[in-house]
């Protein structure tokens, strides 16, 4: 049984998350920390919104702008308008930027990241938040890593997330990366020394996404597929969108419907019990044959990116990907309702861990 | 089984068995016999330089020591690729000769440069982690053949002192010793945070050299007989690192003294832009240290284009017997299946050419008696022409002869300052004007296909895929066998034109930009009522001198070219002299020109400077 499995983990999900700040973080002795996005998306200050307004505790903050070459002149007004908010709510909040590429187009935006959290001291805080609502993965995942993996954090550490699939729909990459890791999350990946592992493939299918998710599938000899499709979301349709957008790739990759995955779109813990289902049964089949190696690809769905996550971190799950290079679009402010999330991964409430 | 027409499906195939039967031979022939027979493809540095899906990993893929095992053991069935092999020096009387090894090198090597360390110790760390997958890479396949107690190592003359930090002379422990050199670097460069120099493994900063010993492999085989191999290392993908490791690299291997054959596998785009469009241009070279190879050149395109309609034919041969549709109907030759047979357009839109055509006589103020003068010239060139051509032709040849008679009066008729002549360019041109203006059939046939592939093996088998899948279902629709024209033609547009939206490299956005503002350009001028330049333009140039200045004076510019050179949107034609001006041309590919509507020949272009392109690629259309 995992660390979180459903009786131990700490979660909260839509209006739970109001209450949960409301009643948390109102102890005037915490001291939080806030880890988020500052960029064009327009969640970026929905969490650190929610925390000043409900919450009682003293709040400071860094807020990362992630660097791309080209950004389209309505990106770069949009992301320091939403650092305007933020610092309304939170006037302790830092810009830090973080650049995404190197001059030559390599990745580094994960290994900048890691960089400049591991030189700051946060012994002083009781609570770190991590809000991953407007930070791209490839720094999100080593920036939450840094922390779950660090034996001398003594603060709480939570994840949080507004999610929202139409906002995901709208930020559409026009040109992706070559597929690799994500720094942190090689875990065995691309050894050529040892045994050879039977590699299961779990791409998370999205929207705009078949690209990349194609160039993965070249780029390494899998032995199975299973795409990872939302069912229980809250557009009913939304799983056969992503079936009819992938149907010729599946079709490459050998997938039938008896592969496919389906969790729960708006529940991290589904897909990580998924995960950890799989691993255990898998460990058991292929044990005196090299033993197995689970891939994961999260898509654009926060929620399911922090289940992903949550595996990977506890299992040593490779995580491969392309970067997103630039973007082409950009989305307006949505009045659509987001949906809220919260993950207590680490602490006080899990003294085992 | 998976179609071969699909994408990289080469890259896709473990079975060494399948893959021998897909993968055509021509390649080796066509670019590494030359240097094999000069005896220069093992003993130095090599480069082979090509643009994505030219063939470069399935080149390389050849030269394993696990696939010519296999070509081996069914000899038979692979005679063309062992000879190829041989012609090659991989195989010497009928056995294996190399022991080679393909390490592709991906975003984890180019890591290894963002580590906060000396540059020294960065350098050292990637050396380290290639010799050791290689070594396993090397010692992987030998174990499938022989048990590893049973293989040797010949040990470079001078350097038995450094035997025991590659350990040992031995299969078994050698391996053993890459192993652990490999999993301390790579425990380094897969941390979240790297340790200090201080908490350095010592393995991982230990000497470790098998490159510098390592002169042969020697194979015991169950009857005793030993099989002396030279190890061959083939670095894939080596544009993934950063610009001082690849000079480290080409350095380090480029020194004589390194006895392992040593090939660099990479894209124009490992080059400096400057680099990249003199090797595109010039022809492949070879010097004392480094022998260097160009996939595809702008110079000698010709020879060029005919080797790879050999290739491209005998890998759609190859291929097509593998969909059970068509092997169970004895179907394998490709070109068969493409009619070049083009139906007449209907009577109502030739009538509507004749009109288009009498309009212009009137407008232009021809007499008949010219005109008739003119269809005879046509007539005399050739007089098989379809209806729709000739008046095309004719329309042309109107606008021509008006030009070269400004100031006669209405009806007149005088004779041009230069006589009238038909040629096949013109032909072309109106060939041109009818696609555009009455959707008649252009891009069919298998030498269209493999000159649209702009000798690209990767994009031939996308183009050629669309047509394949559309053959397939129309034999089990029982609608006959092949495809006419016309469907070629719709189908190999529309394909090129999702090729083109699925564009997403890095510098895509800025290379689409450029296509569709020279496609534009071109388009017009190859409608131009005269067609002054023939079967249309492809192309744009700025003057050859301007060009060479691009890295200083419009370096975004430079920087778009050189992506769309290395994706195959561009292709470069350098000092290209016409009216006593030396021209850079750039082309573009068989994609664009399909997309667009262009000529394919060559040749055709429009005049501009470095100014104009470089604000085409801000502006959008």
């Amino acid at each position: 049984m995992g660390v979180y499995s459903k009786d131990k983990c700490i979660e909260h999900r839509a209006d739970e998350v109001d209450a949960f700040i409301t009643t948390y973080f109102a102890n005037e002795d915490l001291k939080c920390c806030i880890i988020a996005g500052a960029g064009f998306d327009p969640r970026a200050k929905v969490i650190s919104e929610r925390l000043a307004s409900l919450g009682k505790c003293e709040f400071s903050g860094f807020y990362l702008k992630e660097l791309r070459s080209n950004p389209v002149a309505n990106m770069t007004e949009q992301a320091d308008k939403n650092f305007a908010v933020i610092k309304q709510h939170i006037p302790n909040a830092d810009l830090v930027e973080i650049n995404i590429f190197a001059e030559d187009g390599a990745v580094i935006g994960g290994s900048e990241v890691c960089k400049f959290f591991s030189q700051k001291d946060f012994s002083e805080y009781s609570d770190i938040v991590i809000d991953l609502s407007a930070i791209s993965i490839g720094t999100s995942f080593p920036l939450v890593g840094l922390f779950y993996k660090n034996p001398d954090l003594t603060a709480n550490l939570h994840l949080m997330v507004a999610a929202n699939a139409n906002v995901d729909d709208g930020i559409i990459p026009s040109e992706w990366g070559e597929p690799q890791c994500i720094h942190g999350f090689q875990n065995g990946y691309g050894l050529q020394g040892g045994d050879r592992k039977a590699k299961l493939w779990l791409p998370q299918l999205s929207l705009n996404k078949q690209k990349a998710f194609e160039m993965i599938a070249s780029s390494e000899d899998m032995d199975d597929i299973c795409p990872i499709l939302p069912f229980s979301c809250r557009h009913p349709r939304r799983g056969d969108d992503f079936l009819i957008e992938f149907m010729n790739e599946m079709r490459g990759w050998d997938v039938d419907s008896r592969s496919i995955l389906y969790v729960a779109e708006d529940n991290p813990i589904d897909l990580y019990r998924t995960l950890l289902r799989i691993a255990n049964d898998r460990e058991k089949v292929f044990e005196e044959y090299g033993g197995s190696m689970i891939i994961l690809s999260p898509g654009r769905s926060k929620m399911l990116a922090i289940g992903a996550l949550m595996g990977a971190l506890e299992l040593n799950f490779p995580i491969v990907y392309c970067e997103a290079i630039d973007y082409s679009s950009c989305p307006i402010d949505t009045l659509d309702e987001h949906f809220l999330g919260h993950v207590w991964l680490k602490g006080s409430v899990y003294p085992d861990t | 089984m998976i179609n071969p027409f699909e994408k990289r499906a080469t890259e896709y195939i473990r079975d060494n068995e399948v893959f021998l039967s897909i993968v055509s031979p021509e390649p080796l022939s066509s670019f590494l016999k030359e240097f094999a027979v000069q005896d220069i493809l093992y003993d130095r540095l090599v480069r082979i330089i090509g643009t994505p899906g030219s063939g470069k990993t399935t080149m390389a893929k050849l030269f394993q020591y696990e696939v010519i095992d296999a070509a081996l053991k069914s000899a038979d069935l692979n005679k063309p690729i062992i000879d190829a092999l041989t012609s090659c020096g991989a195989i010497k009387n009928s056995k294996i000769a190399l022991l080679g090894c393909r390490l592709p090198l991906g975003s984890e090597y180019r890591a290894i440069w963002e580590l906060n360390y000396p540059k020294d110790l960065k350098s050292g760390l990637l050396r380290s982690i290639i010799q050791a997958r290689s070594v396993l890479g090397w010692f992987r396949q030998l174990a499938s053949i022989s048990s590893l107690e049973k293989v040797t190592i010949i040990p470079r003359s001078g350097s038995e002192g450094k035997l025991e930090f590659i350990g040992g002379i031995n299969g078994e422990s050698i391996v053993s010793r890459a192993k652990t050199i490999e999993r301390s670097v790579y425990a380094i460069t897969s941390s979240l945070v790297p340790p200090e120099l201080d908490g350095l493994s010592p393995d991982a900063i230990s000497a470790y050299e098998p490159f510098d010993v390592i002169e042969r492999v020697v194979v015991e085989s169950s009857d005793g007989e030993a099989n002396s191999l030279f190890p061959l290392v083939m670095l894939d993908d080596v544009h993934s690192l950063h610009e001082e490791q690849f000079t480290s690299v080409c350095q380090w291997l480029g020194d004589r003294e390194v006895k392992v054959a040593r090939w660099l596998l990479m894209r124009y785009d490992a080059l400096s832009a400057r680099e990249a469009i003199t090797v595109h241009t010039s022809s492949s070279k070879k010097s004392r240290d480094v022998t260097t190879i160009t996939m595809q050149k702008g110079s000698e395109r010709l020879k060029e284009r005919k080797k790879f309609r050999v290739m491209a034919k005998d890998m759609a041969n190859r291929a097509l017997p593998k969909i059970a549709v068509f092997s169970s109907r004895n179907i394998n030759e490709f070109a068969k299946l493409l009619n070049t047979d083009v139906s007449p357009l209907s009577q109502q839109q030739i009538e509507k050419v004749k009109t288009t055509t009498n309009k212009m006589q009137k407008k232009l103020g021809i007499s008949d008696a010219r005109r008739d003068a003119l269809l005879k010239t046509i007539e005399d060139f050739n007089d098989e022409f379809l209806e729709e051509e000739k008046y095309a032709i004719l329309g042309i040849l109107f606008n021509r002869y008006a030009k070269r008679v400004p100031n006669k009066s209405l009806f007149e008729d005088i004779e041009p300052s230069r006589p009238i002549q038909m040629s096949r360019g013109i032909y072309e041109g109106a060939k041109i004007h009818l696609m555009h203006k009455f959707k008649r059939p252009t891009y069919y046939g298998i030498n269209t296909l493999c000159d649209a592939s702009t000798e690209n093996a990767e994009q031939f088998l996308r183009l050629a895929s669309t047509l394949v899948d559309t053959i397939e279902t129309r034999i089990i629709q029982r609608k006959g066998v092949g495809l006419d024209a016309g469907m070629q033609d719709r189908l190999l547009r529309a394909r090129a034109g999702e090729l083109i939206d699925q564009w997403a490299f890095p510098g895509s956005v800025t290379v689409r930009n450029l296509v569709e503002r020279i496609a534009s350009e071109c388009v017009s001028v190859s409608l131009a009522p005269n067609a002054w330049l023939a079967g249309g333009a492809n192309a744009i140039g700025i003057p050859q001198n301007e060009f060479n200045l691009i890295n200083e004076t419009h370096p975004n510019l430079a920087k778009t070219i050189q992506a769309g050179v290395a994706h195959n949107a561009f292709t470069l034609i350098p000092n290209y002299s016409t009216k006593n001006i030396e021209w850079c041309l750039i082309e573009l590919g068989g994609l664009c020109v399909l997309n667009y509507g262009l000529t394919l020949n060559r040749g055709g272009f429009i005049e501009s400077t470095a100014r104009n392109l470089d604000n085409m690629i801000t502006e959008r259309l």
